[in-house]
């Protein structure tokens, strides 16, 4: 089923409240699965589409995320809590007892529900703990648990016993988790607007996990040399006499041996203090002393794809444009 | 449900009816701290969070304000302020109930933190799960918003500051700062190499700091009532009041409110004491990624320094307690398949080695493993702690190696009677034991040090 353009046009405010566009895909998703109560291959490709993206790369976050679900199932998912306090209190049964009620992980049955294990939900004191649809409820036994699965399918799930609302339809929650019901939004486009066109704009690549891209809003100058130019410029660049990277100024991308060390004498001490009782975290602090590493590089101007191709529009015009709606 | 508690500091406004409305903040102490922010320098704001020795909440109890004094100022970029709202560490429920009960005190907190470190754009990473405190945050920041809290002018004082709240996705190594910026930019979430360090190149290689919700919940109540009204409670390295969770078999979990210094017995009988009928085993004082302490540690001081010296950490106030009745076995295999699951899947160590372990437990909890099987946990952990990317590759061993430290015994004869002693986890019949299989394969020679298990054979 294609996404439809009201969608579209949503998905393209949520695109405009942030400085560099990609940061709008967990939104995005949530959107897409808002519409059809799963992420389809529609739903991919739009994402795609929108943030210029490859449907592997938006592909690759979809299934990296447990709360976007790949196939149909229906209005609700039920997600139990497995992790020990919750285990130890019943949740393992209740869990089993799900499954074996619903002869599987969906039951399409009535209204449709899901059922998943999920990791601690963060109400240990009501272990344990179902939500239906992200509203908690617990503690439970496992019949009374085994009651709310019923009236889930039965499409009428009871108020949480912990917020007092009864859970939506799977679409309307996520929805609601795309943020595109957030009053604010017009303030967070106008804010994203001033954040990328400052002066230095936010760039799109920012540490090496990044996977290569080739297309726009990815990173002109590549992950291959010019990101070991980068770690080796760590140690090296003094040697080198400061070879430059994406065209920075040189002078950064000299790394200054006294940066090493911490100017406030107060400071340096708290630093020593710290690092003794914190593995690890003496290294991070002088290497956050140490300041910017060279390399940075493209204008936000390139990774906020213009909304629409037609136009052109640079970032700062389509947060306007966005605006005026 | 507020923290009914030793102690009554943050959690001040969460018996107040309707404190979720902003009208009803302000009448009781709201955006207080953020005008007393408004007549200070930024650096006198982080002086004073410094002052307050408030250490990070999220886990690590890295400073809060010498992590804001790194914050690279000048470069010509945007300054970020991140709110770490992903609370998923097993066991610990104290930033949901801040943000469910008193969403305005991590708003106005968000405020504050981005006037100290010049930045005009916070962002909230909630939790996706959360939905009702997400439901709560929207109201507060839009409330914010219309009260000029928020947006170009903070209080008239002519400074912007925008505030997203950004739900996430379900992942919960996305509470590691690096992973979670990559997540916020719309990638998987993996963590960075570093350096640089988010305060150098964080948020689209922009300077940023990531802070805990409570972190930076606490300091617009420190600026209103002053350094000294924090340090009154706590020691000297650990100051403060602390929110925790304390969960599993006591009389009454919740969420409390405590001073620090005071000794984890108390926290305890603040829960209403031990379960009828049960009596204490073990411990986590800071979730599944602190190693989990046997009975005789309860009397070790709540704080940072003195959890370590008893070999765990503080972590993040998520206090669980198990009792004679719970097979610590079953407990760290349970913690270990949600570090298996849970692993980004970056590198080996972690990625495997969680595999493995899980297998390697799974067998010993259900009666089916060997002795040599307790020097093989320890030994993959071994090659897991320190030589994976991230903290969670070193939190994947913590139980493990902790439970093998204090209850090797128990390990021991799961292996020799061949089950679960205690019973928790019936044994498998789809796999015969060793004497079995040794029988089954003409009396083979069963090793030595594997001692006959009971009833079988």
């Amino acid at each position: 089923m294609p996404i439809s353009d009201a969608t579209r046009e949503e998905a393209r405010h949520l695109i405009a409240r942030y400085p560099v566009a990609r940061s709008a895909l967990l939104p995005l998703l949530h959107l897409v699965q808002g519409e059809e109560g799963y992420v389809s291959e529609d739903g991919i490709a739009l994402c795609a589409e929108l943030l210029h993206l490859t449907k592997a790369e938006v592909g690759a976050v979809a299934t990296f995320y447990t709360m976007y679900k790949r196939e149909p199932f229906g209005d609700y998912l039920l997600s139990v809590c497995t992790n020990p306090t919750c285990a130890m209190q019943g949740g393992r049964e209740i869990y089993e007892a799900y499954v074996d009620r619903c002869g599987g992980h969906i039951d399409r049955d009535g209204a449709g529900v899901m059922v998943e294990h999920a990791e601690c939900l963060g109400i240990c004191d009501a272990a344990p703990v179902v939500q239906v649809n992200y509203e908690m409820y617990g503690p439970l036994t496992t019949d009374e648990a085994l009651g709310l699965l019923d009236k889930a399918k039965a499409g009428d799930p009871p108020p949480s016993n912990r917020s007092g609302e009864v859970p939506p339809s799977i679409r309307q929650v996520h929805r609601e988790f795309s943020g595109i019901e957030d009053t604010f939004g017009d303030h967070l486009v106008e804010a994203a607007r001033l954040q990328a066109t400052a002066e230095v704009a936010p760039s799109y690549r920012s540490s090496e996990t990044d996977i290569p891209v080739t297309h726009p809003g990815g990173d002109p100058a590549g992950h291959g040399g010019a990101a070991f130019r980068e770690v080796a410029a760590l140690d090296l660049v003094p040697l080198l006499g400061g070879v430059g990277t994406n065209g920075q100024d040189p002078e950064e991308d000299v790394v200054d041996p006294d940066r090493h060390t911490p100017s406030d004498e107060a400071e340096a001490e708290a630093l020593e203090e710290v690092g003794e009782r914190l593995a690890g975290t003496e290294d991070e602090l002088a290497e956050t002393l140490t300041g910017d590493r060279p390399a940075d590089p493209v204008p936000a101007a390139h990774d906020q794809p213009p909304l629409d191709p037609d136009e052109g529009a640079t970032p700062a015009e389509a947060g306007d444009a966005t605006e005026e709606d | 449900m507020g923290a009914t508690a030793a102690i009554i500091a943050m959690s001040e406004r969460y018996g107040i009816e309707g404190v979720d409305d902003i009208e009803v903040y302000e009448q009781h102490g709201g955006y207080e701290g953020l005008r007393r922010a408004l007549e200070m320098e930024p650096t006198e704001i982080i002086e004073a969070v410094k002052d307050a020795g408030v250490r990070g909440r999220g886990g690590a109890g890295f400073p809060t304000g010498l992590k804001w004094s790194f914050v690279a100022q000048g470069t010509g970029k945007p300054i970020y302020i991140v709110c770490n709202a992903d609370e998923g560490e097993p066991g610990t429920f104290k930033d949901r109930p801040i943000m469910e009960n008193d969403p305005h005190q991590l708003v106005e907190g968000m405020i504050v933190g981005g006037l100290a470190i010049n930045s005009v754009q916070g962002y909230i990473y909630l939790r996706g799960e959360f939905r009702h405190a997400g439901r709560q945050l929207s109201k507060a920041i839009a409330q914010a918003y219309e009260k000029g809290y928020l947006g170009a002018d903070v209080m008239g004082s002519g400074k912007r500051f925008d505030l997203t709240l950004h739900r996430a996705a379900g992942a919960y190594i996305c509470g590691e700062e690096t992973a979670l910026l990559d997540s916020l930019e719309g990638k998987r979430g993996q963590p960075r190499l570093r350096p640089p360090f988010p305060a150098a190149k964080g948020l689209y290689s922009c300077p940023t700091t990531v802070n805990n919700v409570e972190s930076i919940a606490a300091v617009p109540f420190i600026l209103r009532h002053g350094v000294e009204w924090w340090t009154q409670w706590g020691t000297e390295r650990s100051t403060g009041p602390k929110l925790i969770g304390v969960s599993g078999d006591v009389a009454n979990p919740g969420n409390y409110e405590v001073p620090m210094g005071i000794p984890m017995r108390e926290l305890i009988e603040i829960a209403g004491g031990m379960k009828e009928g049960h009596e204490l085993k073990f411990f986590c004082p800071g979730g599944s990624s602190t190693p989990l302490l046997p009975a005789a540690a309860i009397d070790t001081d709540y704080t940072y320094e003195a959890v370590i010296e008893a070999g765990s950490m503080l972590g993040t106030g998520a206090v669980m307690i198990y009792s004679d009745q719970r097979c610590v076995v079953d407990a760290v295999l349970g913690w270990t398949r949600f570090y298996e699951h849970e692993s980004c899947g970056k590198c080996t160590p972690c990625r495997e080695g969680g595999y493995w372990l899980a297998q390697v437990l799974q067998r010993i909890e259900t009666g089916t493993g060997t002795m040599d099987d307790l020097a093989l946990l320890q030994d993959v952990c071994d090659n897991i702690f320190g030589r994976s990317f991230c903290a969670l590759g070193d939190a994947l061993t913590s139980p493990i190696v902790a439970g093998l430290e204090h209850f090797r015994e128990e390990f021991e004869a799961h292996v020799r009677e061949g089950r679960c002693p205690l019973g928790v986890t019936p044994p498998r019949d789809d796999i015969p034991t060793l004497a079995v299989r040794a029988r089954d394969h003409g009396n083979a020679q069963v090793p030595s040090f594997t001692a006959e298990p009971a009833g079988q054979a």
